[in-house]
């Protein structure tokens, strides 16, 4: 058999079934009529086209509109005015301009907080209501309850007891804040900050108190309250000693938390679609076992993202304060009687102590004086006793 | 019909009428590029709006050098790019949200499965050719590639997936096209 001369490349093929090879499209041509190789790959050239064009796709959404693209654009590049008619413009600067002097001039109203019912403390407090600015002038001032709303507690934003917290329009904020005092009465104030804790909603995350009386005492605690309660709740710490240092921060996170909607909503719909393919396909035992693999990885991606998303939601609706309390430091210090057993025990060890001290010094005084004494007993006793005995001898 | 050319001249003297025009024009295929790409609907819709919205940004700095159609894909293909480094660290989901009837579903998965298992530069060649159907030269230009370079590489990732297509065709993994 008389082998065919392939003047054509398949790459050349690959570029005519792209229409990108039309100056050599004759030549082409007529060396397909003869090579059936070439047919062959053009045919599965052609093949793979046609199957890639099963992977069809959604339509447009209908709120991808050219409308919301040029607002978008007009937001970010407010000069462009252009993009809006001069039917639009001059209205929409007229009503910005009232709404301006609206805000500026109209006092701002705040919640109204003494409508909150205190719930009766341990110090008779029952029934009192706090006003805006009481909470941080009180020494131990005691937080509102939870709102109640149609039979629910409402905390930070959400109504608990009703099938968990709905998603919230607007933005999601993350607000954090952290507080350092000084406290004369430090008992006063670690008690305070259970009272305060609780009293908001919230509850304490952990709480340390280290040193030991004489010592200064440091108390450091994390305390999580509902976020619209962070500002009445900080002003009540206030109150609790002398502010060395505060600061107070906000995280943005309703791009993420979409995001992780979206992905979580994704996920989930995979996990549907592999169980299905599951159930009805069949194939080898090693590809049903992969399917499976992955259906096991995919829950697992959705469980680590639903944590995170509840994460979130739950640093959303519940503010972090640090709060370190410091006790004043006191210079005096009061030692007071000490117990018998260590009077005795430092009357034995004193005794013992003069005893040896009085042995050393008599000691140390022979030394000193035994030298002295030995020259005038040579000089003086030695002549006294010469002449005491001659006398003696005289009067024998 | 207005040229695309001549439309885009209008959108950067900001003709909004124009932009609706070329809006409608491109809004399916720029969809369809990162509706392939993106395995997140939302984010694809958003990416697409935010294509448009570099376009419009970028208006009055436009030259018509080229076709209106590779300007836009060369505009797509960067968000895609940026949006692909921001998101490097987070593990990209297994397949991408299909839509459709349960035999459509199953074909997309099964050309998913066979293109994941190209290279990532033929991948995304393959894709833009026969997707979004751009010309060798569009390719090259937009991927800084030779022509040359273009035209061995789609055909070297054709053949390679043509294997992949029919090894996933044997096992019966969803495949439901002819």
């Amino acid at each position: 058999m008389q082998p065919v001369e392939h003047a054509i490349d398949p790459e050349d093929l690959n570029a005519y079934v792209d229409g990108e090879a039309a100056e050599r499209a004759a030549e082409i041509e007529a060396h397909l009529k003869t090579c059936v190789a070439c047919q062959k790959v053009l045919k599965d050239l052609r093949g793979v086209s046609r199957d890639l064009g099963a992977w069809r796709i959604d339509d447009v959404p209908a709120s991808l509109r050219a409308r919301d693209v040029v607002d978008r654009t007009w937001i970010r590049q407010p000069w462009r005015l252009r993009w809006m008619p001069s039917w639009v413009t001059v209205p929409a600067i007229g009503i910005a301009a009232v709404a301006l002097l609206i805000t500026a001039t109209v006092p701002k109203r705040t919640p109204n907080v003494s409508a909150l019912v205190v719930p009766p403390s341990p110090h008779g407090e029952a029934g009192s209501s706090i006003g805006p600015g009481e909470m941080g002038k009180s020494a131990v001032p005691a937080p509102p309850s939870p709102v109640r709303v149609g039979g629910a507690a409402r905390v930070g934003g959400y109504v608990q007891g009703q099938g968990g917290p709905p998603p919230a329009p607007g933005p999601r904020i993350i607000r954090t804040a952290s507080l350092h005092l000084v406290a004369r009465d430090f008992d006063t104030a670690r008690a305070s900050v259970e009272r305060i804790a609780s009293g908001a909603g919230g509850y304490i995350g952990t709480l340390t108190v280290s040193g030991a009386r004489p010592s200064a005492r440091t108390l450091t605690t994390i305390v999580h309250v509902p976020a619209d309660r962070l500002n009445a709740t900080v002003a009540a710490f206030r109150a609790l000693g002398e502010v060395v240092e505060e600061s107070q921060g906000a995280q943005d996170v309703t791009e993420q938390l979409v995001d992780l909607e979206a992905r979580l909503a994704n996920s989930r719909n995979t996990e549907q679609r592999m169980n299905e393919l599951l159930r009805t396909r069949t194939g080898r035992l090693s590809d049903v076992l992969e399917a499976e693999r992955e259906v096991a990885r995919v829950r697992e991606e959705i469980e680590r993202l639903d944590a995170q998303r509840k994460n979130l939601d739950t640093r959303v609706t519940y503010s972090a304060i640090n709060v370190q309390i410091d006790e004043e430091h006191k210079s005096t210090l009061s030692l007071g009687p000490l117990p018998l057993t260590a009077r005795l025990r430092n009357a034995l060890v004193d005794g013992f102590r003069t005893a040896v001290e009085t042995a050393v010094a008599t000691l140390l005084f022979v030394l000193q004086v035994a030298p002295v004494a030995l020259f005038w007993l040579i000089v003086v006793g030695l002549p006294v006793r010469m002449v005491l005995r001659r006398r003696a001898r005289a009067s024998a | 019909m207005t040229s695309d050319e001549a439309l885009m001249a209008a959108v950067r003297d900001g003709s909004r009428e124009a932009f609706a025009t070329l809006f409608d024009r491109y809004r399916q295929a720029i969809w369809g590029f990162f509706r392939r790409r993106v395995a997140d609907r939302g984010r694809a819709e958003e990416l697409t709006q935010d294509a448009f919205v570099a376009v419009l940004e970028g208006a009055g700095r436009y030259e018509a050098r080229g076709p209106v159609r590779s300007y836009l894909f060369g505009i797509a293909y960067n968000i895609l790019l940026a949006d692909r480094r921001r998101v490097a660290s987070a593990p990209a989901p297994l397949l991408h949200d299909v839509a459709g009837a349960p035999a459509d579903r199953d074909a997309a998965l099964w050309i998913q499965s066979a293109l994941a298992q190209l290279d990532a530069g033929d991948r995304e060649l393959i894709m833009l050719r026969e997707y979004d159907e751009l010309s060798y030269l569009e390719i090259a230009h937009l991927q800084s590639i030779p022509i040359n370079t273009v035209r061995s590489r789609l055909f070297r990732a054709r053949m390679a997936l043509k294997q992949g297509l029919e090894a996933r065709a044997r096992v019966g993994v969803g495949h439901a096209a002819g």
